[in-house]
């Protein structure tokens, strides 16, 4: 069969392990280090800048009267998209039996967290006095009690989100487990040669054991395992979906022109897709760059994603054709001018490099030459996810700068701390990446392991 | 059941409770709560033989005790009552009348205060010109009153030059003994009789030359016009609300002119398109207020005004009384119907018919010219000009009476006095200058006067703030504010006296009091006013004058009602010109906001957006479209305007409604020196005006113009964009379409799709509200609402709205709960072809606040339901719920919705700036949102009041605060649940419209389709 020979890793099942988790065992390269002190400075960035904007107030960015909702919102919106391929890897093509997930799904979940962790700080500190944010949070309390409003999508969000997050972390940590004991088993290979060695080791012989939830790798474990993993899948599917429909919501049921369309929740689902794919791409190209694993990420893995992409852009195309049609096709002003606006207005620049990085691009993923060529998806996966920021951007502020009364009409002008909250949040998704490949297996063993040995028996 | 016992005893000890009979002091040894004083305790030491430890815990204790207790507490007056008068009710508001007294009029108010502070100023309702009209200056007054950069004491310049602060009583008698030698007084004119006695003896005592005039030229036009065409020296009583036809040429009576809150009612008055409509042609240069609203405008080239004025009269002359006058004759005959529309740039055919119509109105029209923007060589000769055309169109003794007139008599000097003061002053002939009130230095710059006042040996100093006038002088005499003295103005036929409603602040005197002080006069200034008063009280004079003080006017009727005669030699003042313009001329203009610029260090002045332009902390060449396109001029484009003698950088902004080669710059900005606020704002207009051997021209001035290359960036609150097209929001209609058609307007309404059946009502997710007996509602009608944005200040004033910065502004994040959207139209397509360069456009205004939806988009947003909707129909919104997610300004459609993006109020505001907040309005903080609430607490006042008396709150008894400050009485506000309400009368009236209202939010906010009385 042609899947098996080019998913087929064919190395002892000990090599594999020492490949996985070398990053792990031994002492970071440089080029780690490099990029971890970038990352690190980015979130000293975006700490330094959340504590200025927390003593200042939010007048310090470029949000206005018409434009309440600036890049705050829209990397909200983005991270929360790029939080959409982990679990769609896993549990989604779990359940259609894609084998070839095997190699990516774990960072791409690592990826899910991180960037839903990221996403969600947003929401948290834009709000105007965000020492009272937790009344976003339906508890019991003395003030009444208050209750919160459970007409508004913004609280639909803190449920969807944090839901998302919490099973995320769960499929996540449980797909972990048998890769745990692995390592925990490994470690009685290490012999310390100083006292503080001896005592590391031992804490981290302790911590696997404890995480490791004593596993023993039984048939019975694995069966106990398989039957959990496919629970979670299926409960984790629905969720791929409604996460973005309901941050969609937060547009869609509101009633500016550029936001009321019922076209959001499919067309953001698949914008999310759109953009987790692109990044897992991005990221996977470097780790197996990084870290020598092309054994492992083969080209296969990634000309499937790139096929994702293709696809998902296409949907996305759909989409943006369809807003423009159905504004063309209601017959209302307001709705008329809002897309006008968007190909001519001051902010069409945002529109067409939206169009050309989301529209255009994946196109090229048409050609075999182009989505097995390396360079090439790394160049799509980038340019797609700035194609994606600048979808929200476009979403957000074109809509708001000039809505219904012309006579309110303004322009949004980042500042510099707008920028500086953008960049620190990717300093904030890949520290804890970078922490991530260094603390955890990137690549799940087990699955990788047990799909090997179906490969061998096939061969039989 | 046994019944319950209450637990009425409460008890904070065992021993209370065990041994009630012993009193609070026993309980505590030596019936005292402190029972320790050190000598007691030293003397217990000793007995006890004092440890050491026990000294040095005495001791420890003794120091603490004597630098902590011992300390005096600081003195602060923070109740202001310590014995409350008896009749007031703390928490309650008092209600003093009184009236504004400056230069240009007598501005009758109410001074609402609150535990002995004045919050607010309100027009003052029981007068029966006034009616409760104010303007959006007077009510910015309040602010400052507490304006802390307000001279606060006496100020001498010391040997170093360096200011030395004193007090009023030794700088007082100091500078009475400096007046002495060449004395000469520098002053505005004045309304008040009283200090105009007090000044004038003044001057005779210290055998001074007193020199007035006037900033901005308003009165000075006006008078001077008048004592040469009728040789009476007075400003007439112009009677608006009985003329059919106003034309106004090039004059800004709804605006800037004498007493615009007087004219906006009397106008407003006959604003009626289901009544008798009257009709306001206006032909100016610069679009001003009274432009805007103007049913047709004719925009003329600059200085062609008197052209026009004459060209009419021509016209006018065969059927008019004057028609065998030869003289009149042959001084008209020159100016043609052709010449006028070649100089004026106006269509001859415009020009013959408006002559046509007015013809029409005979004794039923009023002609208005003249005002600061016409100040020309000669004073006068715009006024003249409209008193011929008054005497020709028989109004004089019907619009216009001589009867209780504006102004009783000239009290200015003639401009050439002013220019020999300038002279004498450079020759360093004067001892001593006194300047009362006035910024000469700055509003006299074109005559070099700053330089000139330099000269003077001694210059004394008398104003509120630290100005280019004060900068120049010896010695500052700080005047208190005018709700802070005493003073009196006479105008229209009624005597006002002004009463202080809060001692001064500071240590600061009434200007009269001062002048009296100064003349070594030993009676207060209040006596000066008694005086006065006893002139016009009938019968017993302290019951009388009592009652004069809680009314704050009363009748003092003068002058004849015959009609007065027109001198045809007047004429000779008018020298009109007879070819057309060359190059650019610039107009000098006073705005709504700032006036002649005495209020400029006033922040609530500075962003309150101009009613035009919407501009805002700055002012600006105003440029023709026709000259920004072919100069490829931008607005922030800084230009060198130079006028032979003087020339200033200031940036364009293009202005819809100017002939090519029109350009207007706004006077009141640019002072080098007023205060933190007003320093260096905009740029000095003032010095543009051409000093002629007469006198300052403040019109037409031929400038020649450079770009400079720098750009300047310019606040507006509402950006100029591509024309938007029509979205149901400016409704304006002819009153013989709207004759013919009661729901013109209508016609493009977009509504709910109906359904199927064609029946069936959009209906909502959530299930609708219940209303209780209430349920509020707000309606304005737009063809009375002038624009003139005394709503905008009485809300912020109102509803403690913080002002927020030109930088802010510039964001785009201001504050104010109500705006004035503008909106520049065409009334059809030909017209709008026929005019590419935007000359006269159709400018049309709408006030928008928060509409209190019923389906409000903002309520169902809010993730902590800080928004809602109460069962009287209003969006309340609490702010301590609100933690700041903008949704609900985002998904506002209206855009009425601020949030506070930084601290506006704690730790920015300055001492004693805090005391014009309202106390029954919250003050909110960083990071919430805020919005118009109706006015929310006064509805639970009113409420309250009429919950107390057991019945239901009656229609009309409750006003917004946009409401009792509208002088155009716009808007209406009610309960639309009681049926006979004037509010839900609006509601059934066909002109009534929302708008967006296809968004199905239900508003509870409607406006009326703008009428305008012109024919198709």
């Amino acid at each position: 069969m042609v899947q098996e020979n080019a998913l087929r890793i064919g190395k002892p099942f000990a090599q594999i392990d020492g490949d996985i988790l070398r990053p792990l065992e031994s002492f970071p390269t440089k080029t780690w280090w490099i990029a971890f002190l970038i990352s690190a400075s980015a979130l000293a960035v975006f700490v330094g800048v959340l504590i200025y904007s927390f003593f200042k107030g939010l007048g310090i960015f470029g949000i206005n009267n018409p434009v309440g909702w600036g890049f705050y919102i829209i990397n909200f919106v983005f991270w929360v998209g790029i939080g959409h391929a982990g679990t769609l890897i896993s549990a989604i093509l779990y359940l259609f039996r894609q084998k070839w997930r095997t190699s990516i799904n774990r960072a791409s979940e690592a990826m899910t967290i991180f960037a839903v962790m990221t996403a969600a700080v947003f929401p948290l500190i834009h709000v105007g006095r965000p020492w009272f944010v937790y009344w976003i949070f339906p508890y019991p309390n003395e003030r009444g009690p208050v209750w919160v409003n459970f007409r508004s999508p913004l609280l639909w969000d803190v449920f969807a989100i944090s839901t998302y997050f919490i099973i995320s972390l769960v499929f996540w940590y449980m797909g972990l487990v048998p890769d745990f004991a692995t390592m925990r088993d490994r470690l009685d290979g290490f012999q310390a040669k100083t006292k503080i060695g001896q005592i590391l080791l031992d804490i981290r012989r302790f911590v696997l054991r404890v995480i490791s939830l004593g596993w023993v790798g039984s048939a019975k474990t694995w069966h106990h395992y398989e039957k959990m993993a496919l629970i979670l899948s299926a409960l984790a599917t629905p969720l791929v979906l409604s996460v973005h429909t309901i941050v969609s919501f937060d547009f869609a049921t509101s009633l500016i022109p550029g936001w009321h369309a019922t076209i959001f929740p499919p067309y953001f689902v698949a914008g999310a897709i759109y953009s987790g794919f692109a990044m897992v791409l991005t990221l996977m190209i470097i780790m197996r760059q990084a870290f020598k694993m092309e054994a492992y990420i083969t080209i296969k893995h990634l000309e499937n994603m790139g096929l994702v992409i293709l696809v998902t852009g296409m949907m996305v195309s759909f989409a943006y054709t369809m807003e423009f049609i159905m504004a063309a096709y209601s017959g209302s002003h307001n709705e008329q001018y809002v897309f006008l606006n968007r190909l001519k207005g001051p902010y069409a620049w945002a529109f067409w490099i939206m169009f050309f990085c989301n529209v255009i691009s994946p196109h090229f993923m048409w050609f075999k030459k182009l989505r097995t060529n390396i360079k090439v998806l790394f160049v799509i996966s980038i340019v797609v996810n700035v194609g994606m920021w600048f979808e929200r951007f476009v979403i957000v502020v074109t809509s708001l700068h000039r809505d219904y009364l012309p006579s309110s009409w303004d322009m949004y002008i980042p500042t510099i701390y707008d920028y500086a909250m953008l960049i620190g949040s990717f300093g904030l998704f890949f520290t804890m990446f970078l922490l991530f490949v260094r603390a955890f297996p990137s690549i799940a063993i087990a699955e990788v392991k047990a799909d090997e040995a179906g490969y061998e028996m096939a061969k039989h | 059941m046994p019944k319950k016992k209450t637990y009425k005893q409460i008890w904070r000890s065992a021993e209370e409770k065990l041994y009630p009979a012993l009193s609070q002091n026993e309980m505590w040894r030596d019936g005292r709560e402190f029972s320790y004083s050190i000598e007691d305790l030293i003397a217990q030491g000793l007995d006890q033989e004092l440890s050491r430890k026990k000294f040095f815990q005495l001791m420890g204790a003794s120091i603490t005790m004597a630098t902590v207790s011992c300390v005096k507490a600081p003195v602060e007056k923070i109740v202001p009552y310590v014995e409350r008068p008896l009749e007031h009710i703390p928490g309650e508001a008092i209600y003093y009348a009184t009236a504004r007294v400056t230069s240009d009029g007598v501005y009758p108010i109410l001074v609402k205060t609150r535990e002995g502070k004045p919050i607010k100023i309100e027009g003052h309702r029981d007068h029966p010109l006034f009616r409760g009209a104010i303007r959006a200056d007077t009510i910015a007054t309040i602010w400052d009153l507490y304006d802390p950069d307000r001279l606060k004491n006496p100020l001498a310049r010391g040997e170093q030059q360096q200011w030395k602060e004193m007090k009023m009583t030794e700088l007082l008698p100091k500078v009475r003994e400096l007046l002495q030698g060449n004395v000469r007084i520098l002053g505005r004119t004045l309304f008040s009789p009283s200090e105009k006695r007090a000044r004038q003896e003044l001057a005779q005592k210290v055998r001074a030359r007193l020199i007035t005039y006037d900033s901005i030229g308003n009165i000075l036009e006006a008078i001077s016009g008048e004592e040469a065409s009728y040789g009476q020296a007075i400003i007439p009583r112009y009677r608006i609300a009985e003329a059919e036809l106003i034309f106004a040429l090039e004059n800004d009576f709804l605006g800037t002119w004498l007493a615009p809150e007087l004219f906006t009612k009397e106008f407003s008055q006959k604003r009626n398109p289901d009544g008798k409509m009257n009709r306001l042609i206006v032909a100016e240069s610069h679009l001003t207020l009274t432009g805007s609203n103007a049913d047709t405008r004719l925009a003329l080239n600059a200085g062609s005004h008197l052209t026009l004025g004459l060209a009419l009269a021509n016209l006018l002359l065969p059927s008019s009384p004057l028609a065998r006058n030869t003289q009149l004759k042959n001084f008209l005959a020159p100016y043609t119907v052709d010449l006028a529309a070649q100089v004026t740039g106006v269509n001859a055919e415009k020009i013959q018919k408006l002559a046509e119509e007015l013809g029409q109105y005979k004794g039923r029209s009023l002609v208005l010219c003249g005002g600061g923007s016409v100040k020309g060589k000669e004073a006068g000769a715009s006024q003249i000009v409209a008193n011929l055309l008054n005497t020709l169109l028989n109004n004089e003794g019907k619009t216009i009476l001589a009867k209780n007139p504006y102004k009783e008599e000239n009290d200015l000097s003639p401009e050439k006095e002013l220019l020999a003061l300038r002279d004498e002053l450079m020759a360093g002939k004067v001892d001593v200058l006194l300047i009362d009130r006035a910024n000469p230095a700055y509003e006299l710059s074109a005559l070099g006067m700053a330089e000139a006042i330099a000269k003077a040996k001694t210059v004394i100093y008398m104003g509120y703030h630290h100005n280019d006038t004060a900068v120049l002088s010896h010695y500052i005499i700080p005047v208190s504010h005018y709700l802070e003295s005493w003073s009196d103005g006479l105008c229209l036929g009624y005597y006002s006296v002004a009463q202080p409603a809060i001692r001064p602040l500071f240590d600061t005197l009434g200007a009269g009091d001062i002048i009296l002080k100064l003349a070594g006069i030993e009676r207060s200034f209040a006596d000066y006013v008694k005086d006065t008063a006893r002139k016009y009280i009938k019968g017993d004079f302290a019951t009388g004058f009592v009652r004069l003080l809680s009314e704050g006017y009363t009748l003092a009727e003068s002058g004849s009602e015959r009609p007065r005669t027109f001198r045809v030699e007047s004429l000779r003042l008018v020298d009109a010109p007879k070819t057309p313009q060359e190059g650019f001329r610039l107009m000098l203009y006073p705005t709504v906001a700032l006036g002649d610029g005495q209020g400029a260090n006033n922040a609530f002045r500075q962003e309150l957006p101009d009613p035009i332009s919407k501009m805002t902390w700055d002012n600006y060449v105003a440029v023709s479209v026709k000259d920004a396109r072919r100069n490829r001029w931008r607005m922030g484009d800084v230009l060198r305007l130079d006028n032979g003698r003087t020339s200033i950088e200031a940036p364009v902004f293009v202005q819809p409604g100017l002939r090519e080669g029109t350009m207007a710059i706004a006077l009141g900005y640019g002072q080098k020196h007023i205060g933190a606020i007003g320093s260096g704002v905009g740029k000095n207009g003032y010095a543009l005006a051409l000093p002629t051997e007469k006198g300052l021209q403040f019109y037409a001035i031929p400038i020649t113009v450079e770009k400079t290359g720098k750009k300047h960036k310019l606040a507006t609150t509402q950006k100029h964009y591509e024309l938007a097209t029509e979205r149901g929001l400016v409704r304006i209609a002819r009153l013989q379409e709207y004759r013919q058609n009661p729901r013109v307007g209508h016609e493009h309404e977009e509504v709910p799709h109906p359904g199927p059946d064609g029946k069936s009502k959009a209906k909502g997710l959530y299930k609708e509200h219940s209303y209780g007996p209430y349920r509020w509602s707000l309606n304005i009608d737009l063809t009375k609402c002038t624009g003139c944005s005394a709503c905008v200040v009485s809300c912020y004033s109102e509803n403690n709205i913080p002002v927020v910065g030109k930088d802010d502004v510039l964001v785009g994040r201001e504050m104010s709960w109500l705006r004035i959207d503008r909106y520049y139209s065409y009334l059809s397509e030909q017209a709008e072809k026929e005019d590419p360069d935007m000359v006269n456009p159709e400018v049309f205004f709408q006030p928008v606040m928060c509409q209190h939806c019923e389906n409000a988009p903002c309520e169902n947003v809010c993730p902590v339901g800080a928004t809602g909707h109460s069962e009287d129909g209003l969006n309340y919104m609490s702010y301590n719920r609100c933690i700041g997610t903008r949704y609900c300004q985002n998904n506002c459609p209206y855009k009425v919705r601020r949030f506070n993006f930084f601290e506006y109020w704690e730790g920015k505001i300055r001492d004693p700036q805090q005391l014009a907040l309202n106390p029954d309005v919250t003050v909110r903080s960083r990071g919430v949102i805020e919005k118009c609430s109706f006015c929310q607490q006064r509805i639970s006042e009113k409420r309250q009041q009429a919950k107390l008396e057991g019945r239901m709150l009656k229609d009309g008894e409750l006003k917004t605060a946009c409401q009792e400050a509208c002088p155009a009485d716009a808007i209406t506000f009610g309960n639309i649940n009681d049926e006979g309400s004037q509010i839900a009368a609006k509601w059934r009236e066909t002109r009534t419209y929302t708008i967006l209202s296809q968004l199905k939010t239900e508003p509870a906010v409607s406006y009326q389709v703008k009428i305008k009385n012109e024919e198709v």
